[in-house]
C-alpha cells in the first residue's frame, strides 16, 4: 500500500468538485483556474487540468467562449451550463455529507 | 556552438535551442501519444499547447529572447509528465480507456504493427512485419519473393499490407514497433538524427494546433492527403523499378548468354564462328571476324551495363556508378568498327569485269556430259547452316601453295546462235580503284576440262594467295545449239544457277533429268514422258536411264 497513492486518489476524487466551484464563480480563463488551484494546492502538475476541462466540457457540464487576449492569441474562458450547475449542487450536498461522515469516523467532532 | 529553431506554437513564434527543441518535441510526442485514445484528445493537447506557449512567453523577458533547455525543463515539471496525468484523469471512465489502450497493442502488449521506413526496400511492409514478428527481414522479403513467383499472388498481398499497415512516422511509433515502451526517456534514446526531418514535423504538428477552426483541419486533411499520395506514388514507382530491375536482369543475362553462344559454339560448332554472309562483305576471314566480335560487343556492352545497374539496385547498393569503363570500351569498339568498316569498303569501291569466250571441240555424239569436281559439297556443307567456323576455313584457303580457293562458280545453259557449242567466262572484281578491280580480275584463275562428250568443272575459282577477297566472281555460260542433249551428274547442282527452261524446273531439279536444247529453250526429255510419251514408251525411257548411269560408272 502506497500513501501517495492514496493520497492521489483523494484528491482527485475533490478535484472536479473545486473546477466546478472555481468557474462556477465567474467565467474564468483556464490558467486562472489553475493560479487558483494552486493556491489552494490541490494541483500537483497543470497537466492533469486539461484532461478534466475536456471531460466536463463533453459531459456538457461546461461551455466555453473564445476571447480575445491583449497578449496573445485567443483564450478560451469556461462557464458552467444549467446541467453543470445542477451537478455541482448535488456536489455541494454530497460533499457536506461527506465531511460530516468523515469527521464522526475520524472523532473530530467528539466534543459535538 | 548550439544552433537555434524558430518554432510557432500556438502562433507564437520563439526562438529555441536545438537540444531544448528535441526535449520538448520529445514531450509533446509523448503527450500526444498518451492521449491519442481520449475522447478530444486533440483538444487536451491544443490547451496544453497554449499553455506552454503561456508559460514561456511568461518565462522570457521579450520574446527575442532564446528558449533555453532550463526553460523546457521547467515547463515540462509544470505540466507534469504523461504519467502524472493519468492519475489524475481516472474516474469513470479510467476503465474503459486502459482496455482500449491494451486492445490497441493487440496480442504482443506494447507492440504494435507497423511499416518500418528506416529498412525499407519498397514500402517496408516486409521490415514492419520482421519488427513485430521479430524475425530477419530477409526471410520474409524471400517469401513474398517466393509467393510472387509461385503464384503471383504475393504482390497482391504486399500492396494489401502496404495499404493497410500504417507507416511508423513518428519517435512513439517507431518505439511501439519494436515494443517498447513509450516514455520520455526510450523516446529521448530513439530521437537522435535527422533533426532538420524532425523540425519539420514539429513545425506541421505546431502549424496544426494553431489553426483550429475548421479551415485549418481542411488543410491539414489536404496536406495529409496529398503527403500519403506522394509517399503512394514513391512507394509504387519503387515497386516498378525493381520488378523492372527483375526483368532487366533477366533480359541482360539471357542476350549476354546468346551473344556468347553465338561467340563460343553454336548448333553443334566449337570455336569461334561467323555468319557466312559475313565474309561476302569483308578483304579476309580476320577483318571479318574482327568486325563481327565488334559488332557482339556493341550489342552486349549496354546489357553487361543494364544487367550490373539492376543487380545493382536490387540489392540496394547505392555506390559510385562505374559504367563510365563500360562506356570507353563500347565507344573504343564503335570508332574501330567505323574505321574497319569504311577501310573495308573502300576497297569494293570500284568494280570492273571482263570475259572470254571458248569454243568446244564438238563430241562425237549431241550429247553433253557435265560433271563438276571440287570443294562446292564441304563448302556448302559449311554454309550448310549459315555458320562458318574460321579455323577450318581458314584451312581451306591455305591449301593450295600460291593461290586460295576461294568462291563458287556458277552456270548457265544458253542457247547458241550457231552450230558452235561455247563457253563464255566471266570474271569480275571489285577494287578501291578500276585499276585495282581489274588487276584483281585478271589474277582470278579458273580451269575446266573437256574430254570428248565428257566436260568437267571445277566448283571453284581461285585468287593469289596475296590477294584479299573483294567480291571476286566467276560466271559460266555454256553455249549449246539446238538438238543438244545435256545429262548433268546430281553434283553439278552446286554450281547450276538458276537456268532458263521450258519446265520452270528448279536447279536441284533439274539434276535428275535429262534436257535437250530446242528453239524455245532448254526442255525437258524425261519429265512430260511420266504423262504423254511415258505411257507410249516406257521401256524405252527406262532402257535410256540404265544407259545413263551405267556409262556413267564406268
Amino acid at each position: 500500500m502506497n500513501a501517495e497513492n492514496t493520497k492521489a486518489q483523494m484528491r482527485k476524487g475533490v478535484l472536479e468538485y473545486c473546477i466546478l466551484a472555481i468557474i462556477a464563480g465567474n467565467e474564468i480563463y483556464a490558467s486562472d483556474i489553475i493560479d487558483k488551484m494552486k493556491d489552494a494546492k490541490l494541483l500537483v502538475v497543470e497537466g492533469t487540468l486539461y484532461p478534466l476541462l475536456t471531460r466536463l466540457k463533453n459531459s456538457g457540464l461546461l461551455g466555453y467562449r473564445w476571447i480575445e487576449s491583449a497578449s496573445g492569441p485567443p483564450r478560451k474562458y469556461y462557464t458552467l451550463t444549467d446541467e453543470g450547475k445542477e451537478f455541482l449542487n448535488e456536489l455541494h450536498i454530497t460533499w457536506e455529507e461527506l465531511v460530516q461522515s468523515v469527521n464522526i469516523t475520524t472523532g473530530k467532532n467528539s466534543n459535538l | 556552438m548550439n544552433k537555434v529553431i524558430n518554432i510557432n506554437i500556438n502562433g507564437l513564434i520563439f526562438h529555441i535551442d536545438e537540444e531544448a527543441f528535441v526535449v520538448l518535441d520529445r514531450y509533446l510526442e509523448s503527450l500526444k501519444q498518451h492521449f491519442r485514445n481520449n475522447e478530444g484528445g486533440d483538444e487536451i493537447l491544443a490547451d496544453i499547447e497554449s499553455r506552454i506557449a503561456e508559460m514561456l512567453t511568461e518565462m522570457l523577458k521579450d520574446r527575442s529572447e532564446v528558449i533555453s533547455m532550463a526553460n523546457v525543463q521547467q515547463v515540462i515539471a509544470t505540466m507534469g509528465k504523461p504519467e502524472d496525468m493519468e492519475d489524475a484523469d481516472s474516474g469513470s471512465n479510467s476503465k474503459s480507456r486502459s482496455h482500449s489502450w491494451s486492445d490497441s497493442y493487440g496480442f504482443n502488449p506494447g507492440k504494435r504493427m507497423y511499416r518500418d521506413p528506416d529498412n525499407k526496400i519498397i514500402g517496408g511492409v516486409c521490415s514492419g512485419m520482421s519488427e513485430y514478428l521479430g524475425i530477419d527481414p530477409v526471410w520474409i522479403r524471400l517469401l513474398f519473393v517466393a509467393v510472387f513467383f509461385g503464384f503471383g499472388t504475393g504482390l497482391l498481398i504486399y500492396i494489401i499490407l502496404w495499404i493497410i499497415i500504417p507507416k511508423a512516422k513518428t519517435p512513439s511509433e517507431k518505439l511501439e514497433m519494436r515494443g517498447e515502451r513509450v516514455n520520455i526517456s526510450n523516446i529521448e534514446k530513439t530521437v537522435t538524427e535527422n533533426l532538420d526531418a524532425l523540425k519539420q514535423r514539429i513545425d506541421k504538428e505546431f502549424d496544426r494546433f494553431e489553426g483550429k477552426d475548421f479551415g485549418g483541419k481542411v488543410n491539414n486533411f489536404f496536406h495529409g492527403f496529398f503527403e500519403g499520395l506522394e509517399g503512394a506514388l514513391k512507394g509504387v514507382f519503387h515497386a516498378f523499378a525493381w520488378l523492372f530491375s527483375a526483368m532487366f536482369i533477366l533480359i541482360s543475362a539471357g542476350v549476354i548468354i546468346a551473344l556468347l553462344s553465338v561467340v563460343f559454339g553454336l548448333t553443334g560448332i566449337v570455336g569461334f564462328a561467323v555468319p557466312v554472309f559475313f565474309l561476302d562483305f569483308f578483304h579476309d576471314a580476320h577483318t571479318a571476324s574482327i568486325v563481327f566480335i565488334l559488332i557482339l560487343l556493341l550489342i552486349g556492352l549496354p546489357f553487361i551495363g543494364l544487367l550490373f545497374r539492376s543487380l545493382r539496385y536490387m540489392s540496394g547498393y547505392r555506390g559510385r556508378h562505374r559504367n563510365g569503363f563500360l562506356s570507353f570500351i563500347w565507344v573504343l569498339a564503335f570508332v574501330a568498327l567505323l574505321v574497319l568498316v569504311f577501310g573495308n569498303a573502300s576497297g569494293f569501291r570500284s568494280s570492273y569485269s571482263y570475259s572470254t569466250t571458248d569454243i568446244l571441240k564438238k563430241p562425237a555424239h549431241d550429247t553433253l556430259y557435265l560433271n563438276a569436281n571440287g570443294y562446292a559439297s564441304e563448302i556448302k556443307e559449311f554454309h550448310g547452316n549459315g555458320w562458318m567456323d574460321l579455323s577450318r576455313l581458314w584451312d581451306r584457303i591455305q591449301t593450295a601453295n600460291d593461290t586460295s580457293r576461294v568462291g563458287l562458280v556458277s552456270l548457265n545453259i544458253t542457247r547458241s546462235d550457231d552450230h558452235n557449242i561455247r563457253l563464255e567466262k566471266s570474271y569480275k572484281s571489285r577494287g578501291n580503284s578500276v585499276r585495282n578491280a581489274m588487276s584483281l580480275s585478271e589474277s582470278i584463275k579458273y580451269n575446266y576440262m573437256q574430254a570428248d562428250s565428257l566436260l568437267l568443272f571445277n566448283e571453284t575459282f581461285r585468287i593469289p594467295k596475296e590477294d584479299k577477297w573483294h567480291g571476286q566472281n566467276v560466271k559460266l555460260e555454256l553455249q549449246i545449239p539446238d538438238g543438244t542433249i545435256v545429262k548433268m551428274r546430281r553434283n553439278m547442282s552446286d554450281i547450276i544457277y538458276d537456268i532458263d527452261n521450258v519446265q520452270d524446273m528448279d536447279d536441284e531439279e533439274m539434276t535428275s533429268h535429262i534436257w535437250i536444247m530446242k528453239q524455245d529453250g532448254l526442255t525437258c526429255l524425261d519429265c512430260g514422258s511420266d504423262q504423254h510419251d511415258g505411257n507410249k514408251n516406257p521401256i524405252h525411257h527406262h532402257e535410256h536411264r540404265n544407259r545413263w548411269e551405267w556409262r556413267w560408272d564406268n
